[in-house]
C-alpha cells in the first residue's frame, strides 16, 4: 500500500511525532475575518477503506460538512466562540474558531459510501474504496 | 496559531506557574510509578468574571470521556490529570496501516496556580463535544470584607 495516497492541501508542519501530546489546532490562518483552523488528524488504510480521525473539539454535528469531489476529500466545521464577550482573559492558549482541512486520494473510491460520524469533538469518516482498488488475497494454488 | 493574550495584573503569576510546569516536563516528567506525562497539555484558556469573582479554565480534550479525566482542587490550585488513548474504539478489526499519525495521546497532568483561594465545594467541571470547561469561584476568605467603622 502506497503511503502517498494522501496528500496535503493546507497544511504546514503538521508532522507530529506519534505520542507526543499536541494542541488540539496545529496551525491557522485567517480567511476574512474567521478564524480556520487545521484539525488534526489520523487516517488509517485497509485492504477495503480509508479510515479518517479528526480532533474539532466544540464542534456540533449540524456544523460540520464532510463532502467528496473529484478525488478530494473535504472537512468544514463551524465552532461559534465559547467565551461570553465581557469575559477577561487571564491565559489564551488557543484560539477557537472553524475548522477546515481536505485530503487529495489518488485511489478511486466508493463515494456514495462515505459515511461520517461525530463523537465528542471526534470526527471520523469512513470512505470505501471503489471495488476496482480493493486488495484481493489470491490464493495460490499448488502444482 | 492564534494566541491573543490580554494582560492583566494576574498574568505574572500564572507565567510562574507555567515555568514551573517547564522546569517538570523536562526534570520530573514522570510520576512515581515511573510512568511519563506530558506537562504542558492540555492548553489552557482561561478568564475570568467582570466582577472578578470567578475564574473559567476550559481545555479541548476531544474523543476524551468523564471517566479517563481527573480534576482537582487544593487551596488555589487546580489540576486536570487524565490519560487519552486514540483508536481503540474505532480501530478496524482487519489489518490496517497508519498514513498520517498527527493526534496525541498518553498520559498528562497540568496544575495552574490561581491568584486566590478556590471556593473547592462549588466547582464544577463538564465536558461537552470534547471540551472541558471548570467553573472556579472564589472562595469566602479570599473576598474582599467591608469593615465597619466605628467612631471613638
Amino acid at each position: 500500500m502506497a503511503s502517498k495516497t494522501t496528500t496535503e492541501q493546507n497544511t504546514t508542519a503538521i508532522e507530529r511525532s506519534q505520542t507526543a501530546m499536541a494542541p488540539a489546532s496545529a496551525s491557522g490562518g485567517n480567511i476574512g475575518s474567521t478564524t480556520w483552523f487545521t484539525p488534526l488528524a489520523d487516517v488509517a488504510e485497509t485492504a477495503e477503506a480509508f479510515l479518517f480521525q479528526l480532533d474539532i473539539p466544540g464542534a456540533q454535528p449540524q456544523n460540520v460538512d464532510v463532502s467528496f469531489d473529484r478525488g478530494q476529500l473535504l472537512v468544514q466545521a463551524r465552532v461559534a466562540q465559547r467565551q461570553p464577550e465581557n469575559a477577561r482573559f487571564v491565559w489564551n492558549e488557543y484560539g477557537v474558531g472553524n475548522y477546515f482541512r481536505s485530503f487529495t486520494l489518488e485511489t478511486p473510491v466508493d463515494a456514495d459510501g462515505i459515511r461520517a460520524e461525530l463523537r465528542d469533538g471526534v470526527l471520523s469518516i469512513y470512505v470505501p474504496k471503489a471495488e476496482s482498488a480493493r486488495t484481493r488475497r489470491i490464493r495460490v494454488q499448488g502444482g | 496559531m492564534m494566541v491573543s493574550r490580554i494582560l492583566n495584573e494576574f498574568e505574572p503569576l500564572f507565567r510562574i506557574q507555567e515555568q514551573m510546569s517547564r522546569v517538570f516536563d523536562t526534570v520530573f516528567n514522570s510520576d512515581l510509578d515511573g510512568r511519563r506525562f506530558a506537562a504542558d497539555y492540555p492548553a489552557l484558556n482561561v478568564w475570568e468574571d467582570p466582577d472578578g469573582q470567578t475564574a473559567y479554565v476550559e481545555a479541548e480534550l476531544p474523543g476524551m470521556s468523564i471517566d479517563q479525566i481527573e480534576v482537582s482542587v487544593l487551596g488555589n490550585e487546580l489540576t486536570i490529570s487524565g490519560e487519552r488513548r486514540i483508536g481503540s474504539q474505532n480501530e478496524p478489526q482487519q489489518r490496517f496501516e497508519w498514513l498520517r499519525r498527527e493526534r496525541g495521546q498518553g498520559r498528562f497532568s497540568r496544575t495552574i496556580t490561581l491568584p486566590w483561594e478556590i471556593d473547592q465545594d462549588h466547582v464544577q467541571a463538564r465536558l461537552r463535544d470534547g471540551v472541558l470547561s471548570i467553573t472556579l469561584p472564589k472562595s469566602e476568605s479570599a473576598r474582599p470584607k467591608k469593615v465597619k467603622l466605628l467612631t471613638a
